[in-house]
């Protein structure tokens, strides 16, 4: 499964980005390869408005199949939940301590 | 004097500031009601649509409503094709298509400009009447009273402004046009056509920087203007000296004064004090005279 983690920096050791839409950087982890890759949210995050929105839209065009921030704005929610990407909301922490309470999640 | 078959225009006297909280509202309302009482035809229009408060203090009598609104896009979701030409062309992330031809539109981020309705290949997008807010009117006494409001989580004050303006009878008399405060699009979309600007000014620091800038704004749109420094008796050495650079009037000084403060906290008008009357009256002369009247 394709995972996307707002961060802070682009490394595991990262601090989580609490914003969604204005988080500069995305973690993106293939659970089943274990292949890493940064992704630039630059773009998105510059916009005057509609960052959230923007944001989510790349998610979906990057393929990502879940969602990982501190919080989620409404108008971006609204199009991870339209294109079917659920997301999970943490508070602070960094890039692998999120990953591991989704996997802690996710095996229940 | 109009001449013969020409239509009447009202006088329309934008009171504006660089800074909020100089006085806008207090000396706009005051000037209204003063002349209100020596003659017909004067109106007060509250521009400040993000937040009226003329009503605070004016107590008017609504008469008329009428809803602002802008074309936003509807989507035929049978008709869509999923191109996202729609998506490539808006600049505000108002419309989103994703897969299945569902297509999300986000009207409170919608300019309006029509793109998406030009560029959609199937015509699939069509048009549907979003309300921003609203425009009131009523009277205050002998005096004409309009309000504009724009609805909280919308951002266009400029077309609720706009609307306002082109809903005002503009038949002859007096209007002062209350500004928003700052120097924005939305100030300049409230004075840009007034035949003169009051800029309200407090004389301290933060007052005196705002200043500056929205005179240059009206210098730029070739408005004739005056200051008036409210809440006197700080730093107005330096007030005067920029207006003296300027070549603008002060048109008065009105002090700083616990009265008068102490009205405006009951939501009452200062013009209940008698000296204060007298100088809203002077700088009302003050006005006319520096048009001609």
């Amino acid at each position: 499964m394709k995972i996307a983690v707002s961060s802070q920096g682009k490394d595991w050791q990262s601090e989580i980005e609490p914003r969604f839409g204005r988080s500069r950087w995305f973690i993106l982890i293939d659970t089943q390869s274990r292949a890493m890759e940064v992704v630039d949210n630059g773009p998105s995050f510059d916009s005057v408005q509609g960052a959230g929105i923007a944001t989510a839209k790349s998610m979906v065009s990057l393929g990502v199949e879940h969602v990982i921030s501190g919080r989620v704005g409404p108008k971006a929610l609204s199009v991870l939940e339209a294109a079917g990407i659920p997301v999970m909301e943490v508070e602070g922490g960094t890039v692998e301590e999120a990953l591991e309470k989704f996997k802690e999640k996710n095996q229940k | 004097m109009n001449k013969a078959g020409e239509k009447r225009r009202a006088l329309k006297i934008a009171v504006a500031s660089g800074k909020g909280g100089t006085g806008k509202t207090t000396v706009s309302t005051s000037l209204a009601v003063v002349l209100a009482e020596r003659r017909q035809g004067v109106y007060y229009l509250d521009l400040d649509v993000e937040e009226p408060n003329g009503h605070i203090f004016l107590r008017p009598e609504i008469e008329g409503s009428e809803a602002v609104t802008l074309s936003v896009p509807v989507v035929d979701p049978k008709l869509c094709n999923g191109c996202g030409l729609c998506a490539q062309i808006c600049r505000f992330q108002a419309i989103v298509p994703l897969a299945g031809g569902r297509v999300l539109t986000f009207p409170e981020l919608c300019r309006s400009c029509g793109g998406c309705t030009l560029v959609c290949p199937t015509g699939a997008i069509g048009e549907a009447a979003h309300s921003i807010g609203v425009v009131e009117s009523g009277r205050a006494g002998s005096l004409n009273f309009m309000q504009g409001r724009l609805n909280v989580g919308e951002h266009l004050a400029v077309p609720v402004i706009r609307t306002e303006k082109q809903r005002f009878d503009d038949a002859g008399g007096i209007a002062f046009l209350d500004s928003p405060p700052g120097s924005s699009c939305p100030v300049a979309e409230a004075v840009k056509d007034a035949d003169y600007v009051i800029v309200v000014t407090e004389p301290t620091p933060y007052g005196l920087n705002d200043l500056k800038i929205i005179l240059a704004m009206i210098k730029r749109l070739g408005l004739p203007c005056g200051v008036v420094i409210n809440r006197s008796g700080f730093d107005d050495d330096k007030v005067y000296a920029c207006c003296r650079h300027e070549g603008l009037p002060v048109l008065a000084a009105l002090p700083d004064d616990r009265a008068v403060a102490e009205m405006y906290s009951r939501g009452q008008l200062p013009v209940g004090s008698a000296s204060y009357r007298e100088r809203i009256s002077r700088l009302g002369d003050a006005v006319l005279k520096e048009l001609g009247r």
